[in-house]
Order: C-alpha cells, then sequence, then structure tokens
C-alpha cells in the first residue's frame, strides 16, 4: 500500500460538531481516585510499571483457545511469549511494548463506570473484580481479576455492549516481582494526565482521539484510553462496487467499506479493533476525499 | 397497514438502527408533528438506553429534533445506498452525541422503569439484554428492485467479507503495534496478532 493516496484524503473532524457540543476535553485534566473501584483502577493501569511476571497464560475466543509462557520485565520494559500449542519447542517472541500508566484515569473516567466487587481466586492468588461498563455504545466493556497485592490483571473478559464475553484470558500460574514501588498513584492522589499520557491528537469521535499516524500501510490510530481502532486507507480497484463487510474475531473487529470518489480513484477503508461496529461505521464515516491528490 | 403503524413500524426499525434514510426522513416528519408518535420515540429511547444499562437522568428530554435538525443539513443523496448507510450512521451518531449531552457526568442510579412491554426494565449486570419491537411489520421496501440486485449486493458483500478476512491478517500486526499502548495488558494485542503475513502490495 502507498501513502501517497492517502495524502489526497483527510481526516475530517467529526470531533468539530463534538467539541460545539462540548465533548471536547482538555489535556491538561488532573483527576483523583475518589472512591474505591477508581482506586483499583489507578492501580491496575500502573500495575505493569511496577510490576514484573512470570507465568503461563490461557487465551480463549471462538474457536482459539491458546496456552502461552509470558515474561514481562518492568525494568526493562521488554515482553517475550512463547506460544505453546502451535509447534513443539516454540521459539519465544520478545519485543518491547509501550505501556498504560495511571494517568490514563481521566480518559477511562470519562466513558467508563468502574465498579469493584468481592473477586476470586486466579493462579493461586486473591484478587478483585473490576468491572469497567462503558457509559455508551461505542466502546466495549471489561471485567478484570485484579491482583490484590500488586494491581496486576490476572484475568480478563472483554464483552460486548449486550453482555456477550468476546474474549478472555487467565493465568493458570503466575510468579510476580514488585520492581517499582510507587504507592503515591494508589492512595488517589491527583493524578497530572499532561505530564504522564501518551501523544493525543484530535477528538475523532465521542472519547476518541487520533494517538498516531503512519504511511506505510496508511492509517490513522484511534483510542479513547483503553480501546484502540486503526483505520486504513488503500485505492479501492479499478471497477469495485461500493460496499461494506464486517467480521468479528474475538473482541477484534475488521470493517470494510468501498467508497468511489467521483473524478478519482476511490477509497477501501478498513477500521480495524477493539470496538463495536457502529463505531467502525463512525470511523469509516469521518473519512472524506479532499482535492490535494499529487 | 395505516400511516399510523407504518410510522411505529418505522420507529421501531430505526430504535434498532435498521431504518433506511428515506424512511428514516418520513418518519422523522411525522414524529415533529404528532405528539402522540413523539412520546412514543421518547419512551422508546428511553427503555433502550436502560436495556443498553446506560444512564438515564432526564427522560422529559428527546432528541428527534436535533436528529431532524441533522437530517436537514444533509443534502439528499439516498440513492445511494452506501451514502444511505452513512446518513443511518449520521443519525446514529446524532442520536448518541444527543443522548451523552444530556446526561450530566454525576453518578447518577439507573431508574426502575415500567415498559410498554410489560413487566419490569432494569439493567441488571451480566443480564442478556433482549431486542424488542413494538410492531411486527417489516418497513415497507420496494422488494422489485431488491429481487433484482440480490444476486447483486450477495456478491459484493462476499468480496468485501473476503477482503476483510485478508485484511485482518495482514494488518493485525500494525494494529497490534499501536494497541498494546491503549490496552490494561500490554501483551494481549500481540496475542491476537497471531501468524502475521507481509503486507501485500497495494490493491490497484
Amino acid at each position: 500500500m502507498k501513502l501517497s493516496w492517502s495524502t489526497g484524503l483527510l481526516l475530517i473532524i467529526v470531533a468539530q460538531c463534538c467539541s460545539s457540543l462540548g465533548w471536547a476535553q482538555s489535556t491538561d485534566e488532573v483527576c483523583t481516585a475518589s472512591n474505591d473501584a477508581e482506586r483499583v483502577l489507578v492501580g491496575l493501569l500502573g500495575a505493569h510499571r511496577r510490576t514484573s511476571l512470570r507465568g503461563t497464560l490461557l487465551y480463549e475466543r471462538v474457536g482459539d483457545r491458546q496456552f502461552m509462557d509470558v515474561e514481562w520485565s518492568a525494568s526493562s520494559g521488554e515482553a517475550r511469549l512463547r506460544r505453546l500449542n502451535r509447534v513443539a519447542e516454540p521459539a519465544a517472541e520478545s519485543w518491547s511494548p509501550s505501556v498504560m500508566n495511571a494517568a490514563r484515569l481521566c480518559d477511562v473516567l470519562r466513558f467508563y463506570v468502574p465498579r469493584v466487587e468481592q473477586g476470586r481466586v486466579v493462579a493461586g492468588r486473591s484478587s478483585r473484580r473490576l468491572a469497567l461498563q462503558p457509559k455508551d455504545t461505542l466502546r466495549l466493556g471489561y471485567i478484570a481479576d485484579v491482583d490484590t497485592e500488586t494491581g496486576l490483571p490476572l484475568g480478563m473478559m472483554t464483552v460486548d455492549p449486550d453482555g456477550k464475553v468476546l474474549e478472555r484470558y487467565e493465568f493458570a500460574n503466575v510468579d510476580l516481582d514488585v520492581v517499582y514501588d510507587s504507592p503515591e498513584d494508589l492512595e488517589g492522589n491527583p493524578v497530572d494526565e499532561a505530564t504522564h499520557s501518551h501523544a493525543r491528537g484530535a477528538d475523532v469521535l465521542p472519547g476518541y482521539y487520533l494517538v498516531n499516524n503512519h504511511a506505510t500501510p496508511a492509517a490513522f490510530v484511534v483510542s479513547d484510553g483503553l480501546a484502540t481502532a486503526s483505520v486504513f486507507l488503500e485505492p479501492l480497484p479499478p471497477g469495485a462496487a461500493p460496499g461494506e463487510a464486517g467480521v468479528v474475531e474475538g473482541a477484534t473487529l475488521i470493517y470494510t467499506r468501498g467508497v468511489p470518489v467521483p473524478g478519482q480513484k476511490g477509497v477501501l477503508i478498513s477500521v480495524l479493533g477493539e470496538v463495536p461496529m457502529v463505531t467502525a461505521r463512525l470511523l469509516a464515516d469521518a473519512i472524506r476525499p479532499t482535492n490535494d491528490e499529487p | 397497514m395505516t400511516t399510523s403503524e407504518q410510522d411505529l413500524a418505522a420507529l421501531s426499525a430505526l430504535m434498532d438502527d435498521e431504518a433506511q434514510a428515506l424512511e428514516l426522513r418520513r418518519v422523522l416528519g411525522s414524529v415533529a408533528s404528532d405528539p402522540t408518535l413523539r412520546a412514543r420515540w421518547r419512551r422508546q429511547q428511553l427503555v433502550r438506553d436502560v436495556m443498553h444499562g446506560r444512564r438515564v437522568s432526564r427522560p422529559e428530554l428527546d432528541v428527534s429534533a436535533a436528529v431532524q435538525q441533522r437530517l436537514s443539513e444533509r443534502p439528499s443523496v439516498s440513492r445511494n445506498p452506501l451514502w444511505s448507510m452513512a446518513i443511518a450512521a449520521s443519525v446514529t451518531m446524532a442520536v448518541v452525541l444527543g443522548g451523552q449531552a444530556l446526561i450530566p457526568s454525576d453518578q447518577v442510579v439507573p431508574r426502575t422503569l415500567v415498559s410498554e412491554l410489560g413487566g419490569n426494565v432494569v439493567p441488571v449486570s451480566g443480564a442478556q439484554p433482549v431486542r424488542a419491537s413494538l410492531e411486527t411489520g417489516a418497513i415497507p421496501v420496494n422488494t422489485a428492485k431488491m429481487a433484482r440486485n440480490e444476486t447483486q449486493n450477495a456478491d459484493v458483500s462476499a468480496l468485501y467479507e473476503r477482503w476483510a478476512r485478508e485484511r485482518s491478517q495482514w494488518l493485525s500486526q500494525h494494529h497490534a503495534t499501536v494497541a498494546t499502548q491503549s490496552h490494561l495488558v500490554p501483551y494481549i494485542a500481540r496475542v491476537r496478532a497471531e501468524n502475521p503475513v507481509d503486507i501485500p502490495p497495494a490493491s490497484e
């Protein structure tokens, strides 16, 4: 896929209307955990920055069930993964993911309602159950089994707006090692989003803002603080009729839409993300052709 | 089916996101002039919000006027099925925005409601909401035109579904790279993006 076509496109900020309705949020907002559920959420958001782990994980979604060894080093920021159900003596996949921090609290509280209740024993450790219920239909919900001691998620389910479980994972066994102790996050002190949060672009949909765009493949990336969707652009094959389709694989939706553009090449928009169909459609709606095609 | 029955059926379809653009414009026009239909719109909207677990704080307000306004600002391009879909999505957007604008950010305990379907409608954590329609009749459509285009539409749908599955494989690795920045568990996005394949050349 080439970038040249995408330069002829502009992501029209639907949030222009959002802003006029008061949706635009300041990026220097300061949030404070004010109840038990929000304090558990703060601990969860910062858990991977404080704690290293090594364990065996079960991951399930429709038609797919995997066991895998997982290692995460909070000090080096490196992750390793071995898929145990694919081949004998599987090789380790290593990479350095970016991880969330407690500064994401503002984003999450804006569009999710946290609730906490007594949890269960997971991988031999006690946990509390934290539910993140979306406030609208533009995002999925999460139910996490949060380690009582470290705040790490020992298990998690992703659920759709109707309450259907789309995917889940759970540690069968895990060893945890607290590398950094930052109790201030857990005490409900103010969290300065501006100094901790990732790059934040314009609001596109309620709660979703641009976090990235890249050239190869041509794509925009949006997030609401928890969910992420990538909007890929490529030329529509000549003669292709306009249309759309969506395929759901666990919590991940892939949605394609072909849009002919009079006098120009059409565009094939693909939205890939952990979002409901309505969100994918609205993101595709946000793509507009411009007249500066090279 | 009388005009009133058609309005009720179209209103139910609208609440289920199944209304076509032309039908949408017509029923919203009826809503504007018919107090009974307008009240039905508000009740259905309220019931739907509660069934989906959304907080409801000011049920006396409705957003049909905002939807009507949004439709009136858009050019009539409903002959193109794709743009019809876009209109429907925009209306969804307007409903979402309107509904959200009415909800204050402070905590509001959902209220127990008695629906027109009979029985209490209470948001219960983990419960499976049920979609309900007050009418069983389908939205009037041009069946002759549908029959002619059925084969062609099926081919187009199959093509786009194949493209979607292909791109799920081709692009999942790229998506996983950025998704780890937002997910609560940084390795889950990697787990999902199993068996990535090379990015193909442009589809032109």
